[in-house]
């Protein structure tokens, strides 16, 4: 089952990001969570390569144009 | 031609040329009844309001606007019309001591008019240049055309927030405020009421102004705490008002105790919504909590680390429910990510599967967004 996101993209695709960068300033604060981001880090990386080269996501992140 | 006229009816011919209510309101109403687009989330200040807005009109007809031949609504060219007006006075660069008297003279209903629709058109075409196509404000683009658009919300902006710094006259207090900007917080506290894209506008006009006011400060801390006593935050009365004064107060409210306690009984009440409330009353509520959150960068801690790890727990509850993921609410999922980021610090130091949960959470969002697939965590 797929469920479109079309034009959230945009804001879902930014308000991840920077949790992301939020977990990444702070996953060597403690020895669970270091472990944890190691155990998802393939599944993470996988996801984020996927998001870069579609050309769905591309087009909203192009469409940022002056932000 | 105004300087040609006699000096004691320059303010009453100035007036004539600013428009009325009525010339505005008819030209802008098309673009009054169109729902925001969501990506607004990340770029206005009143951030997860866009979510809120009712009262829409689908599609919208487009006949309805006006437009010359290169692309441009008839309120957008009022609103450039004004800009340029201003600017030959030598209102805009503060140079002309006259032109400025002349406006002055204008009476307070005209000014908080001129204000309002010129702040308003601002938005709407600042709006369209961060996202294209957000509004058709103006409908054929250009990299000349966004040039030149930048300039006119340069210009409508700069007179804006000017005027806001404008002395009293004749007041003892160099602090205190003209009549006229009481009437416009006035008028915008009663429209941002709304869930209407009208009331989203006002609100983000309202924002601007108690924010510039807040920074200078021109708000007492009396005005503030009536403000924020006139509206029940928490039951998301008035909701868009609320986050425009919850924004605009900004750091002089973080640090209060109301603000700590209101973060603390939005967090509590998040934690008592089932995920199958998640899209309605959780988003209201954490788009509120968002704008009572300290500003990245500010110390002022959060929440209380048991009540962040509960609220963040929760939070994820909802996005491992099988009715979330079958019709997941992106705006929940926005508003909660960026909550979850603000929150985060508070809890570095916890352990629990909620790092790994976290981790799966962003790259569902990615993988959600790259291929549209399902939302759900396992």
């Amino acid at each position: 089952m797929c469920t479109s996101v079309e034009e959230t993209d945009l804001s879902v695709i930014f308000a991840s990001l920077k949790l992301f960068q939020a977990l990444k300033s702070l996953h060597k604060e403690n020895d669970d969570f270091e472990d944890a981001w190691d155990r998802q880090a393939d599944v993470m990386h996988t996801s984020l390569m996927g998001l870069l080269r579609s050309s769905r996501s591309l087009d909203s992140l192009f469409s940022l144009g002056n932000m | 031609m105004v300087r040609r006229v006699p000096e004691d009816e320059r303010a009453a011919l100035v007036e004539k040329v600013f428009f009325k209510e009525d010339q505005w309101r008819s030209n802008l109403n098309p673009f009054l009844k169109k729902a925001p687009r969501p990506s607004l989330a990340i770029s206005n200040p009143i951030g997860g309001a866009v979510f809120l807005v009712k009262g829409l009109q689908e599609d919208a007809s487009s006949e309805e606007i006006v437009r010359d031949l290169d692309g441009l609504s008839r309120v957008l060219r009022m609103a450039a019309f004004v800009v340029e007006f201003l600017k030959s006075m030598g209102v805009l660069e503060r140079n002309d001591e006259g032109a400025a008297n002349t406006l002055k003279g204008i009476t307070d209903g005209s000014r908080v008019t001129l204000l309002k629709y010129l702040m308003l058109v601002s938005i709407l075409a600042s709006d369209n240049i961060t996202i294209r196509e957000s509004n058709d404000l103006w409908n054929q683009y250009s990299s000349g055309m966004e040039a030149e658009m930048m300039e006119f919300v340069f210009g409508a902006q700069h007179f804006f927030f000017e005027s806001l710094k404008e002395p009293e006259p004749e007041a003892r207090e160099a602090n205190k405020v003209p009549a006229y900007i009481f009437k416009l917080l006035d008028c915008l506290l009663d429209t941002s009421k709304q869930e209407t894209p009208e009331g989203f506008y006002s609100a983000r006009i309202l924002e601007a102004m108690i924010s510039t006011l807040s920074e200078d400060r021109k708000i007492s801390s009396d005005q503030s705490q009536s403000w924020l006593q006139s509206i029940d935050i928490r039951k998301g009365q008035d909701i868009h008002r609320s986050i425009a004064i919850l924004t605009g107060l900004g750091e002089l409210l973080e640090r209060t105790q109301e603000a700590e306690k209101l973060r603390n009984g939005l967090a509590s009440d998040i934690t008592g919504i089932p995920a199958s409330k998640a899209g309605e009353a959780g988003l209201r509520k954490i788009v509120l909590l968002n704008a009572a959150l300290p500003k990245p960068g500010q110390d002022t801690p959060p929440l209380p680390q048991q009540r962040a790890i509960f609220l963040i727990k929760h939070l994820l509850s909802w996005f491992e429910d099988e009715a979330f993921a079958v019709n997941p609410s992106y705006s929940v999922i926005v508003e909660a990510s960026k909550a979850i980021a603000t929150i985060l610090p508070v809890i570095k130091e916890l352990y629990g599967e909620h790092w790994e949960l976290l981790c799966e959470y962003v790259a569902n969002c990615w993988a959600v967004c790259s291929s549209g697939c399902i939302f759900f965590l396992q």
